[in-house]
């Protein structure tokens, strides 16, 4: 059974999508049966592309809206919007710091 | 009908002889090469997966040694390789152009929407994509020549960087229009004991793929469609040399002085293992600019962990003697816009790339007993500096890596020589380079044939030599010589009976080295 979904969140602050956090997104949105879109600033990238996805060039703390059709589309969504909310506090991972690209703060 | 037969002279680069159908080859992926350059977007598809695979074989080498930040960037340049938006655009472009170039061009697309942000750190993820094109069109020109239609390759010319493609495959000569006898590509051949000839000029571009060729690399001559006569004259002389060969056999065995250590010089896995196979003491030398001679950014830290991870897992457990990066001079990448310097001093105007190199090779050399060669060093202020930042290196890698490499002065020109009492203070092992010593001290270009490794011979670059060994000496150090020369067996007779304690030479060079060096006591009139 196919179902669309629609939900706003924000990327914390100090967390721009780079290559990692990008990453994370892409392995949860691969793990569901569903179409999976990102959307921001009127651009949108399916969030199974690290490269759209990077392409988006979202800074920290902007809204985003992640979109999915497809028969697990709600779990696909709840999924992707805790990674996001999950890039902030995720141990041993980024933190409040602004990150680079490897996932370290930048200033050490 | 048969076409009629064509004799072609040019340079002899390597010897050997080879007896084949030829495969055409284009250095250029947008050019379709030959007839047999064909492929589909499949092919192209699965050259992308082998990248994001060779990305995940070398993040799961990196996490077995416990370096999982590290790991993780190569993960994220994995899913780079895996996109499904790269991989619907090379699709859609390989319909009308060779798969390798419909890879370049679709990564070229995404990296370029990353560069356009203007925001620093996605323009080096930009430079990322672009190196998965590359890599993944390399792979698909290795593909092909892993299938050849010939044995024995056929090009205008071979980039530096195109070296790294023909290595391993089943190609068994090299015939070139152009080229030089010093290039790179030449000295890979001779490494592996390829026949190559070089600048055969245009009417060797006239062949097609499937053409017989007849390749004598001694010679610098090669034939196409030779007729029957010539082929059965060609497999006689080959016959004849072949035994000529067997019947030099061992001179003795009398040893005095001291036998030198004798290691092997590689750019790439094959060469690795011919030289191990051969009874190399491990390596003397590892180039490790060449697969970067097309790079369009300095290599990252991952990129250098991806191109030295499978090269030093090779070494275990043997010495491996890493160069830094050699750029200028001959060597120039697209990333350095006419560099007034080279060498070390190249590498000291961008201390954090040095650093990003230093700490790949240190976590990939872990249980290898690894040492490090600062090319073109003149000054000892050059090898400090060097030996600083590579402990700020070592301290960043963390205690995983806490043995300290001993470090090592490539000695290449006369500059060198003038201040080696310096140098040998703060160096704890020298080596030579003759291929650029000897073209500086006769006053000869690098790539001009007059400056071929006998030119070693010489007695004002003995003299240099000599000078090196005194000092090195004094100051009980290891002094090595890895250029070409070393390869000569009377040179190499030569700088053995002066006290130089370690040779280096190419893996296919080794049994006559070893054979030469053996008899290294034996007096001339004995001979």
């Amino acid at each position: 059974m196919s179902s669309s979904v629609e939900r706003t969140t924000q990327l914390p602050p100090g967390v721009p999508l780079h290559a990692r956090p990008a990453g994370r997104i892409v392995r949860e949105a691969s793990r569901h049966d569903a179409t999976v879109t990102i959307t921001f600033d009127g651009d949108s990238a399916s969030a199974r592309s690290i490269l759209e996805l990077l392409a988006l060039g979202a800074e920290g703390g902007v809204e985003l809206v992640v979109s999915a059709s497809g028969s697990e589309a709600a779990g696909a969504v709840d999924g992707v919007i805790d990674v996001i909310a999950g890039l902030a506090a995720a141990p041993g991972g980024p933190g409040q710091a602004p990150v680079d690209d490897s996932g370290e703060p930048a200033d050490q | 009908m048969p076409a009629s037969e064509r004799v072609l002279r040019g340079i002899p680069a390597a010897g050997g002889r080879a007896e084949g159908a030829i495969t055409v080859w284009s250095s250029d992926a947008s050019v379709p090469a030959g007839s047999g350059s064909g492929g589909t977007a499949d092919d192209a598809l699965e050259a992308l997966r082998q990248v994001g695979e060779e990305f995940a074989a070398a993040a799961d080498h990196l996490r077995s040694l416990g370096w999982r930040e590290e790991a993780a960037v190569l993960d994220t340049n994995r899913l780079m390789a895996d996109d499904p938006t790269l991989a619907a655009r090379t699709s859609a472009l390989a319909v009308d152009r060779p798969p390798a170039a419909a890879v370049v061009e679709a990564c070229e697309e995404q990296a370029s929407k990353l560069a356009d942000l203007r925001n620093p750190m996605l323009a080096a993820r930009a430079d990322d994509v672009r190196q998965i094109g590359r890599r993944a069109a390399k792979l698909l020109t290795r593909q092909r020549l892993a299938a050849p239609t010939g044995s024995i390759l056929v090009a205008a010319e071979l980039g530096p960087a195109d070296v790294v493609d023909f290595v391993g495959t089943s190609i068994r000569g090299i015939a070139l229009a152009g080229g030089s006898l010093t290039s790179h590509a030449a000295i890979v051949a001779r490494g592996l004991g390829l026949p190559m000839v070089v600048a055969l000029g245009d009417d060797l571009m006239t062949a097609t793929d499937g053409d017989r060729m007849l390749l004598d690399g001694g010679a610098g001559v090669a034939v196409l469609h030779p007729a029957e006569r010539t082929r059965t004259k060609f497999r006689q002389r080959g016959a004849a040399t072949a035994s000529g060969e067997r019947s030099t056999s061992p001179r003795g065995t009398a040893i005095d002085v001291e036998a030198p250590t004798l290691r092997c010089n590689a750019s790439t896995l094959a060469e690795i293992e011919a030289g191990l196979a051969a009874g190399a003491a491990g390596v003397g030398l590892l180039r490790t600019e060449i697969p970067f001679l097309d790079a369009t950014s300095w290599p990252s830290e991952a990129t250098s962990t991806l191109a030295l991870a499978p090269l030093l897992i090779a070494l275990r457990g043997h010495t491996a003697t890493v160069r830094l990066f050699d750029f200028g001079g001959d060597k120039v990448p697209p990333f350095l816009t006419d560099p007034a310097d080279r060498g070390v001093g190249l590498l000291l105007e961008h201390p954090d790339e040095c650093s990003a190199q230093l700490r790949a090779i240190l976590r990939c050399g872990l249980g290898s007993t690894l040492r490090l060669l600062v090319p073109m060093v003149e000054t000892a202020q050059q090898l400090a500096t060097v030996r600083d930042v590579l402990a700020a290196a070592i301290e960043e890698c963390g205690p995983a890596v806490a043995s300290q490499p001993r470090l090592g002065a490539m000695i290449e020109s006369p500059d060198a020589v003038s201040h080696i009492d310096e140098i040998v203070t703060v160096a704890d092992f020298v080596s030579i380079g003759t291929n650029d010593l000897v073209a500086s001290t006769l006053g000869i270009a690098r790539g001009d044939p007059a400056s071929s490794a006998a030119a070693a011979a010489d007695p004002a670059v003995i003299g240099q030599v000599a000078r090196v060994v005194e000092a090195a000496r004094k100051a009980s150090i290891g002094v090595a010589v890895c250029g070409e020369a070393a390869a000569i067996p009377d040179i190499a007779r030569t700088l053995v009976g002066l006290g130089v304690t370690e040779l280096s030479v190419a893996p296919s060079r080794l049994a006559a080295i070893r054979e030469a060096v053996r008899s290294n006591a034996q007096p001339e009139l004995a001979r």
